[in-house]
């Protein structure tokens, strides 16, 4: 699966979201993703929203990676309103991935093409 | 049903014939716990949780997201303290703890006391609810009147609560909360027994502080006292939320383990679980948007 990745780093010390509802141990706490892609859907959404989000893969083609966050509320409150993300549009965006490797995660941040970042940490 | 629908019947072809003269009442005495409305304090806004997921945060214990190995200490006897223990090996330290709040059951007491969603209190003379978003509400009843019999009580995520001023303090007294219900995110849990005691003042312009006392003597050895504060949110968007957990549930729960739906997996725009989707109504057809 990292071949999917453009970019991987692994950090020594890191923590899953305080208000996360649900066991956080099929994410890996300790290991960060980076994927450059394009938004193919933004779902504002309870329990948790998603970002559905295209990734070129190696050789052609492109793999939708999973990529959870926060219930809308929560997003509201970090100022991330639903039209935050729009299909089409190109980000960076750093996630904990899934530890057994499929293409999902928990989001860490995002990085707009003008470079606005958005992220609940510290909601 | 047959005997107030007779007796509903008969009352009304005694008024038709202008037999039935309704009892005079005079207005019932105000009960000496009822405040007014004008008296009450000034307790409006959304209100957060302060501290982790530990319901004790004296011990150090903040979150357990972040320390798996965090744990709570009530005041257990020794064979509650041995299942609890052996609950943190096997569980939380695994990284298994299948959250309620996860698969759409109510906060419930105490959970709903150490929110990670906002809280709001709405003070009324006769009643003060409290919101969650999770989502749950408590009803605590501060007409004056006394616990119910027994008989007239069960369990209940929520409890029955009755209430009284003394001061700006709200005194709350909680009977009849189901057992075995985790009230934190390490999994312990109360017995059917256990009464619990909260006195809710605000200590300044931000911060509500509760002061929970909690009497379990089938699990416990002595009472168990947690301060817990609530802190009034910046108000840009204020609005409360419920936290549906059935809306886009995408973290089903199999064999105990939280799973994760990925966009190659299922239909993730059905509202039920994958657990329970082949029990579940079939989607209405929608038709595509043109792309």
């Amino acid at each position: 699966m990292l071949k999917h990745l453009l970019c991987a780093a692994v950090l020594g010390v890191s923590v899953m979201p305080a208000s996360a509802h649900h066991s956080g141990a099929m994410f890996d706490g300790a290991k960060e993703i980076v994927l450059v892609g394009t938004i193919k859907e933004f779902q504002y959404t309870n329990p948790h929203s998603w970002i559905q989000i295209l990734v070129p893969r190696d050789g052609g083609g492109e793999v939708e990676w999973s990529i959870e966050t926060g219930a809308p509320i929560v997003l509201l409150r970090a100022g991330i309103k639903s039209n935050a993300l729009r299909p089409g549009e190109k980000v960076t965006l750093r996630a904990h991935p899934l530890k057994d490797g499929g293409a999902g995660g928990n989001l860490i941040d995002i990085k707009k093409a003008d470079g606005t970042v958005l992220s609940t940490r510290g909601q | 049903m047959r005997a107030p629908i007779t007796a509903a019947f008969m009352i009304g072809a005694a008024v038709a014939a202008g037999l039935y003269v309704a009892p005079t009442q005079s207005a019932p005495a105000p009960k000496p716990t009822m405040r007014d409305f004008a008296s009450l304090p000034d307790w409006t806004g959304i209100w957060m949780g302060t501290g982790g997921n530990v319901f004790d945060q004296s011990k150090g214990g903040a979150n357990v997201n972040a320390n798996p190995s965090a744990r709570d200490y009530p005041p257990y006897k020794p064979e509650w303290e041995a299942a609890y223990s052996e609950f943190l090996e096997t569980v939380i330290k695994q990284g298994k703890f299948a959250d309620p709040l996860t698969v759409g059951y109510p906060g419930g007491m105490m959970r709903m006391m150490t929110p990670a969603r906002g809280l709001q209190f709405v003070l009324r003379p006769e009643q003060v609810w409290i919101v969650y978003e999770r989502p749950d509400v408590r009803y605590i009843y501060t007409d004056g009147r006394p616990f119910p019999p027994n008989e007239e009580l069960w369990p209940t995520f929520e409890g029955y609560s009755i209430g009284r001023w003394e001061a700006d303090t709200l005194v709350i007294e909680t009977r009849s909360i189901k057992g075995g219900i985790p009230i934190d995110r390490t999994g312990a849990a109360l017995s059917d027994s256990a009464t619990v005691k909260e006195r809710i003042r605000k200590i300044d312009a931000r911060t509500l502080e509760s002061q929970i006392t909690i009497e379990d003597p089938v699990a416990f050895t002595r009472p168990w006292t947690v301060t817990r504060r609530y802190t009034k949110r910046n108000e840009e968007f204020p609005r409360m939320e419920n936290v549906s957990s059935l809306e886009n549930q995408r973290n089903p729960l199999v064999n105990g383990e939280t799973q994760i739906i990925l966009a190659d997996q299922d239909d993730v725009t059905s509202p039920y679980p994958r657990d329970i989707r082949r029990f579940a109504v079939p989607k209405f057809p929608q038709p595509q948007p043109q792309r």
